[in-house]
């Protein structure tokens, strides 16, 4: 018996289907069969009938001539040996029973009544011409005339063995043969039995047959199914086989191509996550550092003021006045730390204006040469043309001194320092891992030789404070007033990294093009 | 007198000559036949031998009878030889052509409109029958026969005439309906040595001769028939008219016809017969014949 999922699948419905029509074939080509065998018994009894009346009245003629019953029922006798006759008359040309045979069994019935001769006599009369067979209830009578053959010209036909002239046929009388209907039910039981037989046979070798069939064709339909139930719960699917080149092939590949494409998106999703979740902290990290910086600029200030009574107090040459100096310093690197908490938190006042990134560069080059020392050389490629975005120049600069600052600290056994420009367009590609948005970007890189960073360390070089220099070497400070300028500049950074591979800054700048420019420098 | 040195004359006494008859014999007779069978074919060559004419044969059943006359008028014969009854009575629609017939039946059963032909007769006279059934069975006393009187009345009579002459006794069942055959057969059962089959259309057909058969083995009465076919199928003995000679005579006949042009009617009836005999029936019946009837007789078995 089916389960009730197997009921309920689109496998057993076509199953069902199939079964349904072979079951209709089968009884059709059963009931022809049927009707057709039924046919042919029917139609073999009235040949043997109809064989045996003509022999019988071919056999008989002289004795039907001479009306001898003596001989008559010698030849009769033998037909009545036969297995199927029930009943054997003879007639004369008046239609008068010469003899009369019949088999006396008690489950058959006398298929001529009480008055055999009257009935036969009768049937003949009322037909008019002879029938050539009589059918009643349980027996069939088949008629054939007994005829005496002569010659046209007897005169001359009975002197010669070759007769030359036409015969003439009188019917000097007729037989009856009466064979019993009963082996025609005997052999139609026997017909359904076997028919019976071989269409539940059929039935059931079909039946077979097709669930083998189904089951293997919806294989691949139900490794499909599987596949999309557990897509559909969220589970990791494998490739689902492809195991033909049909429809059902075809929906495999098509399902596996949207199974990659879906891996795809959840990545890039993921991904986009992890970056709002960064940018979020970020946000917040930058919100808490904003407000520590402006109420610690605040306590400077008072701090400050306070000195400057004191030290305008003392005497020029009082020993105190080296305290005062040191609170001075003190202050003095407290309000650089505030300055860069602020950039980080991008509440410095940004004064944009266009400005040509290879000429920043260009400018600073000398600076950074010295900046990097002996053991790192600078290599600077820029565009011939004119690389321009909307920006702070000075926060551009600082920008480029931390990322060099960064990358030189990384080296500290020397190596490359690679800065470039360049114009980027960013397009609506599928698969993109990471922002910006589509556009045109002026796109300034800074690449060292270094020993590179882990994603661990990758994952936190923006955040305040972090740094994987050595105690006294570093703020920690650098990169996060690198982000915080980027992004006041509506601009990504995108660093790549790998252990031993070295480490590459993209800065991203919405680029300023011709007309734009030309607007904004009116507007001015 | 003629005058031998006169050209005319000489060239008129050659004409005269070449015009007279240069022989009794007859011009181109068409024989039509009514079949092509061996006894019609027989009695033919007898007809060529004695006639010495032209023969052309046409065999009746084998053409459509408009032909047939064609043919027969675009031949122009002197005479037409029929031969069988069929095409005895088919000549009566050619015209004035004298007809000559053979293998017919019997020559004083011929209807009105066959009377003008000349022609033999396939008739044996009952007392060539008795004498013959005396010579093969000569112990015979009481011979049996069934007949029409339609038919074969003067046949009978003669018989018993014949019969009485000899000191024998015909037993003669009288009959109209083939039906009545078998009775008759079976009431002669005991009472005869011999049954005379004769050639009357009422008794004689398939089922009657078979059963007549049956009661010649079962009751041990020898059959004596007309025609050879007959014996071959189980009479012990018969006789019946030669065709070959009834051929020769037929060409007697037209030669006299043709020579004559007397529109005399010449008839006859089969001057020769064959004694034909079924040994092997005889051993069965228990019948011995004499050495000097089996050497003049056929055998037919």
């Amino acid at each position: 018996m089916p389960t009730k999922s197997f009921r309920k699948s689109f496998g057993f419905k076509v199953f069902r289907s199939f079964a349904l029509s072979i079951l209709v074939v089968a009884i059709v080509l059963s009931a022809l069969l049927v009707y057709y065998q039924n046919s042919m018994v029917k139609k073999d009894l009235y040949k043997e009938g109809t064989m045996l009346a003509d022999m019988l009245a071919y056999s008989i003629r002289t004795w039907v001539f001479a009306e001898n019953k003596d001989m008559l029922k010698d030849a009769v006798q033998g037909v009545m040996g036969q297995k199927n006759v029930v009943a054997v008359v003879v007639y004369n040309a008046d239609r008068q029973v010469l003899i009369i045979e019949k088999k006396q069994s008690a489950d058959k019935k006398d298929p001529f009544g009480n008055d055999p001769a009257a009935a036969g006599k009768m049937r003949m009369e009322q037909a008019g011409i002879i029938p050539k067979t009589a059918e009643r209830e349980g027996t069939i009578g088949f008629l054939s005339p007994v005829v005496l053959e002569t010659y046209k010209n007897m005169e001359e036909a009975i002197y010669f063995e070759e007769s030359p002239k036409q015969s003439v046929q009188h019917v000097i009388g007729y037989v009856e043969v009466v064979l019993d209907k009963g082996v025609l039910r005997t052999e139609m039981r026997s017909i359904l039995i076997r028919n019976a037989v071989a269409t539940l046979l059929f039935l059931l070798a079909g039946s077979v047959a097709i669930y083998i069939a189904v089951r293997r064709l919806m294989r691949p339909l139900t490794n499909l199914a599987a596949s999309v139930r557990s897509l559909g719960r969220g589970e990791t699917v494998a490739q689902v086989p492809v195991e033909s080149m049909d429809e059902i092939g075809r929906l495999a590949t098509d399902f596996n191509t949207m199974s990659d494409n879906l891996k795809k998106r959840e990545a890039e999703k993921e991904l986009l996550e992890e970056k709002l979740r960064y940018a979020q902290k970020m946000e917040a990290v930058g919100t808490l550092a904003r407000g520590i910086a402006h109420d610690f600029n605040n306590i400077l200030a008072t701090l400050r003021g306070s000195i400057y009574l004191i030290d305008k107090k003392l005497p020029a040459h009082d020993e105190l006045r080296q305290y005062t100096r040191q609170v001075h310093g003190s202050i003095a690197r407290a309000q650089n730390l505030i300055r860069g908490l602020l950039t980080f938190s991008r509440t410095q006042r940004i004064n944009f204006r266009p400005a040509d990134l290879g000429g920043i560069i260009r400018r600073l080059q000398p600076m950074l040469t010295n900046m990097a020392g002996e053991g790192v050389h600078l290599k600077v490629s820029l565009p011939e043309g004119p690389v321009m975005a909307m920006s702070d120049s000075v926060q551009l600069e600082q920008i480029l001194m931390n990322l060099c600052a960064n990358g030189r600290d990384a080296m500290p056994d020397g190596g490359v320092l690679s800065i470039s420009v360049e114009m980027v367009t960013v397009g609506s590609e599928a698969g993109r891992q990471y922002p910006p948005a589509p556009g045109r970007y002026a796109v300034m890189s800074v690449r060292d030789t270094g020993p590179g960073m882990d994603e661990k360390t990758r994952e936190r070089i923006f955040e305040p404070y972090f740094t994987t220099k050595d105690v006294g070497k570093g703020t920690g400070l650098g990169l996060a007033i690198v982000y915080g300028i980027v992004k006041q500049h509506r601009g990504w950074i995108w660093v790549e990294s790998e252990k031993g591979e070295g480490t590459i800054f993209r800065v991203y700048l919405p680029l300023l093009e011709k007309n734009e420019e030309d607007m904004e420098n009116k507007s001015r | 007198m003629l005058n031998k040195r006169d050209p005319i004359s000489v060239v008129l006494l050659f004409l005269l000559i070449l015009g007279l008859p240069v022989s009794a014999g007859a011009g181109e007779i068409v024989a039509l036949k009514s079949a092509d069978i061996q006894p019609y074919n027989e009695a033919v060559e007898g007809f060529m031998k004695s006639c010495r004419c032209d023969v052309s044969e046409i065999v009746l059943n084998e053409t459509a009878g408009r032909d047939v006359l064609e043919k027969i008028r675009d031949a122009d014969p002197e005479a037409v030889f029929a031969v069988g009854m069929d095409a005895l009575n088919f000549s009566k629609t050619i015209g004035n052509v004298p007809v000559v017939y053979s293998m017919v039946p019997n020559s004083q059963l011929l209807s009105v409109a066959q009377q003008n032909a000349s022609g033999v007769s396939m008739y044996i006279s009952p007392e060539k029958f008795i004498a013959a059934i005396l010579e093969v069975f000569p112990h015979a006393k009481k011979i049996g026969l069934i007949f029409d009187a339609r038919h074969s009345g003067s046949f009978v009579r003669d018989a018993d005439s014949a019969c009485r002459a000899r000191g024998i006794e015909l037993v003669a069942e009288k009959t109209s309906r083939p039906g009545d055959i078998p009775t008759l057969i079976d009431s002669m059962r005991g009472r005869i040595d011999v049954f005379l089959m004769v050639p009357d259309v009422t008794v004689i057909n398939p089922e009657s001769v078979k059963y007549l058969l049956l009661f010649s083995f079962r009751n041990k009465v020898p059959v004596f028939t007309f025609s050879r076919k007959y014996v071959e199928m189980g009479s012990a003995a018969g006789l019946y008219a030669a065709p070959y000679d009834m051929g020769l005579q037929a060409g007697e006949i037209v030669q006299k016809i043709v020579s004559e042009k007397n529109g005399k009617v010449i008839r006859a009836d089969a001057r020769k017969t064959v004694l034909v005999i079924n040994r092997k029936i005889m051993n069965k019946l228990g019948i011995r014949i004499r050495g000097e009837v089996l050497g003049r007789a056929e055998y037919a078995d």
